[in-house]
């Protein structure tokens, strides 16, 4: 078979798609949001962050005698400021073919301002469904407890949550290989690493077969801009990859590095 | 080298890339004219039925528009877009997992050779994986070079040329046995 046979057959095969791209252009055209975030704004939103920290180490430097409550005082301010930049905001998102609008809650990891070069991060939550925690220094989103989830079913489910490590004076590149290493080891089938298409990273995905308890991981790589990395894991089963699975991708989506070194 | 787009000035497609990718509707139809046989070619090989192929690629549009700003700059558009196209492709694969055996009727609507071919190519494509199938129709459809696919996949070169000649070596053993099948048939 030569390659002109080969692209001979595609083309012949494909065709018949081809052919519904301008019903297909009318469809999408009407869903396009009003008006799409741009770069621009997203400059701006993370300036303003970047600002604030930069004027509160000034402060911090200059203050004299700075005691602990002076130190709280701006900590305080800082939280304020973060927050008014952050506001709630409405999300859309598709949960097995019909759409849903929720009012996503921002949630800003505090700044830590005797480290300046320390990055956090913000997140948007459904607070609706999630409650967030946080355990050994990780940033935890798990769904609200309902009334019967402490019986054995329940309980013998996979675990399901989203879970934000920061992985500080490491390469992206060795974070990667790590986990790629680490998921090889616990799951069955994993993914080539790519460009993650929600998130400004990288993303691997696994999982431990197709029976609908089957455990799935998403990882997310972030490079935190100060020499290290968020990882973001997004763990649910497999007949959850339609619930938790598209709400975690959902909140995933909105994570942004808030203060990176000035 | 990219075919369906050669005729436009390269400055012009520059400049309503970046529209599109601020927002601009206009521009974004513009674009969506001149990528969405590709991304509907490459989609519908990947998932292996229109139907799915249709729902990956406006699902792949819409979040080009809504998330235009992760592009960095034009020149890194178009790897960045068919990246997305095959992660929506796979997504809705692993959504609608059964879906694909259903469609073959639809290749099939007319009994003509270029149906017979279309069957022929479906039952090969069938027998590859998707990693096969999406260098295939990168390479030999869409005229990408190996680099380029590179770039699209996220793989060094020589994985990319690994690929294409396994995928190319199947995909004829395939047509080909499928072919004798007929005759041995008749």
């Amino acid at each position: 078979m030569t390659e002109f046979e080969i692209k001979e057959a595609l083309y012949v095969y494909t065709q018949d798609a081809v052919g519904r791209k301008n019903v297909l252009k009318e469809n999408i055209m009407e869903l396009l949001p009003e008006k799409a975030k741009n770069r621009k704004e997203m400059k701006i939103q993370r300036r303003l962050v970047v600002a604030t920290s930069l004027v509160l180490a000034i402060l911090l430097f200059t203050a004299t005698p700075m005691g602990e409550s002076m130190a709280a005082a701006i900590k305080e301010n800082i939280v304020i400021l973060i927050e008014k930049i952050f506001q709630p905001k409405d999300i859309v998102i598709e949960i097995e073919g019909m759409e849903e609008s929720l009012v996503y809650t921002p949630y800003v990891e505090e700044p830590v301002i005797e480290n300046q070069e320390a990055p956090s991060f913000a997140i948007y939550v459904d607070e609706t469904r999630y409650m967030r925690y946080e355990e050994d220094g990780d940033f935890i989103i798990r769904p609200i407890p309902i009334e019967n989830s402490e019986s054995e079913f329940y309980k013998s489910l996979p675990i399901c949550e989203i879970r934000i490590t920061q992985k500080k004076e490491i390469s992206i590149e060795m974070v990667t290989e790590e986990s790629i290493e680490l998921l090889r080891s616990e799951y069955q089938n994993v993914s080539e690493v790519i460009d993650s298409p929600i998130v400004d990273g990288k993303y691997i995905h696994a999982n431990n077969g197709t029976e609908w308890n089957a455990e799935v991981i998403d990882v997310y790589l972030i490079d935190n801009h100060s020499g290290g990395v968020y990882k973001i894991t997004a763990k649910y089963f497999m007949e959850a990859t339609e619930g938790h699975g598209m709400r975690f991708a959902s909140m995933i989506s909105t994570f942004e590095v808030a203060l990176g070194k000035p | 080298m990219v075919y369906y787009i050669k005729n436009t000035e390269e400055a012009e497609m520059e400049e309503y890339i970046v529209s599109a990718l601020s927002g601009d509707k206009i521009a974004f139809s513009k674009l969506y004219d001149n990528f969405s046989p590709a991304a509907l070619r490459l989609s519908t090989v990947i998932t292996r039925n229109p139907d799915l192929a249709e729902d990956a690629v406006q699902e792949a549009f819409i979040r080009v528009y809504k998330k235009g700003y992760q592009c960095k700059t034009s020149e890194k558009f178009e790897p960045w877009f068919f990246r997305i196209v095959i992660n929506e492709s796979k997504r809705i694969l692993r959504k609608y997992p059964g879906e694909v055996e259903l469609e073959l009727s639809y290749m099939v609507s007319s009994f003509t050779e270029q149906a017979d071919l279309s069957i022929a190519v479906d039952l090969a494509l069938r027998e590859l994986s998707l990693e096969h199938r999406t260098v295939l129709v990168l390479k030999f459809l869409l005229d990408y070079s190996e680099k380029e696919i590179g770039k699209i996949i996220n793989k060094p070169v020589g994985t990319v040329k690994s690929r294409i000649y396994y995928a190319k070596k199947a995909l004829a053993d395939k047509m080909s046995g499928k072919e004798e099948n007929e005759y041995d048939r008749v």
